[in-house]
């Protein structure tokens, strides 16, 4: 496990989030993102890295997805990785 | 049999052509096009719509070369229709201008539509007249005509009105009444994907031939490119859209880290750390948290 995070992880929970790569580019950048969207799909397919605050800012556009559909947070941030690992 | 001695009096209204399809654009998004679809190829762009401006024209010199003055009014002005940015106008308008264009362009035809085919259904998006219209919908009612075809087989189809009593029944026997003689359907094609047909009815030709068929094609390009460009534009409106919401929300969560800031010195990082885990424990979205940081902080200074 990377210290940015898993990006099987990052790919199912897209997935599971039903976005596409642009609507999830969109979310992250809405939320102060600074990657671009080639970066941040880089990321999600484990050939680049972003560093700790942008993968969290990335798994936060994903939560709030899921906390639209009634979910509490299920995509684990850097830190919650980092402490199960 | 219908006489065209009207044919002068269609070019001058031809020459109206610039002025109308300079007027502003109206609120684009509306067309019927732009749900047909992501597959469509990219628009083709200003450079090919001149070319094929520029062949539509001597298509028109071909098929009125005895109209000949006439023909070079209507050759100038479909070129100066080709010099200018589609996205600053109509795109219906200049669907409109297509389907009046082909009909004075084309010896022999009375009226020329646009079927569009959407969610499986048809509809005619754009038509001279309204008995065209008629036609076309009696086709679209029995499944049944030389639209409906070319649209299914994505093939052009011309027919003699009188020779198709039972292929084609009901339209045949409105068609009569209407003392239609032939139609030409020509599909309308964008990067393989068929979006409809455009129509040629006449009531004086005993069938569209080989020129009139060649003219069609390029009338229906014409119309095709037009289409992707619609299709294009509001695709690109909606991205606008998109990144405008996204700003919004962008700039609401930069104002909560600045609050965040000025109250305990802390970085920019740690402050969307801070707005971060109040969203995990309120389960709440991280803009509705940062939007009632920043209305919290409006209320304390008041």
């Amino acid at each position: 496990m990377t210290e940015a995070g898993s990006p099987n992880v990052l790919r199912a929970a897209r997935e599971h989030a039903g976005m596409t790569a642009w609507e999830l580019w969109l979310a992250y950048f809405s939320l102060g993102g600074m990657a671009s969207a080639v970066q941040l799909e880089g990321h999600i397919q484990g050939r680049g890295r972003l560093d700790r605050m942008q993968h969290d800012i990335l798994v936060q556009a994903l939560n709030d997805r899921f906390v639209e559909r009634g979910m509490d947070h299920p995509v684990p941030y850097a830190e919650d990785e980092a402490s199960a690992g | 049999v219908k006489v065209h001695k009207d044919r002068h009096l269609d070019f001058a209204t031809g020459l109206g052509i610039r002025g109308r399809a300079r007027r502003t654009a109206r609120t684009p998004g509306t067309w019927p096009g732009e749900r047909v679809g992501d597959h469509l190829q990219r628009p083709q762009g200003l450079s090919s719509y001149r070319r094929f401006s520029s062949e539509v024209a001597s298509a028109i010199r071909g098929t009125v070369a005895d109209h000949e003055d006439s023909g070079d009014r209507l050759e100038a002005g479909v070129n100066d229709l080709g010099g200018v940015l589609l996205s600053e106008r109509s795109i219906d308008e200049l669907l409109d201008l297509v389907v009046s264009t082909a009909r004075i362009s084309l010896q022999g035809t009375d009226g020329v539509s646009i079927s569009l085919s959407r969610d499986g259904t048809l509809l005619t998006s754009h038509a001279t007249d309204d008995v065209v219209r008629e036609l076309d919908h009696v086709q679209y009612q029995h499944e049944a005509g030389p639209c409906v075809e070319a649209i299914s087989t994505n093939r052009p189809v011309s027919i003699t009105v009188s020779d198709e009593e039972e292929r084609y029944r009901a339209f045949v026997r409105r068609a009569e009444q209407r003392f239609m003689t032939a139609v030409l359907s020509v599909p309308l094609t964008v990067g393989g994907d068929n979006l409809g047909a455009l129509n040629f009815y006449s009531a004086s030709l005993p069938r569209f031939g080989h020129s009139e068929s060649e003219a069609a094609h390029l009338f229906a390009r014409e119309a095709s490119i037009l289409m992707a460009n619609a299709v294009a534009y509001a695709q690109s409106n909606a991205t606008v859209e998109q990144l405008q919401a996204a700003l919004r929300t962008r700039d609401i969560i930069g104002q909560a880290k600045g609050v965040l800031i000025a109250r305990t010195g802390c970085s920019a990082d740690e402050a969307f750390d801070h707005l971060r885990e109040r969203s995990q424990s309120s389960n709440k979205k991280l803009r509705d948290v940062a939007a009632e940081l920043v209305a919290d902080e409006q209320g304390r200074v008041r």
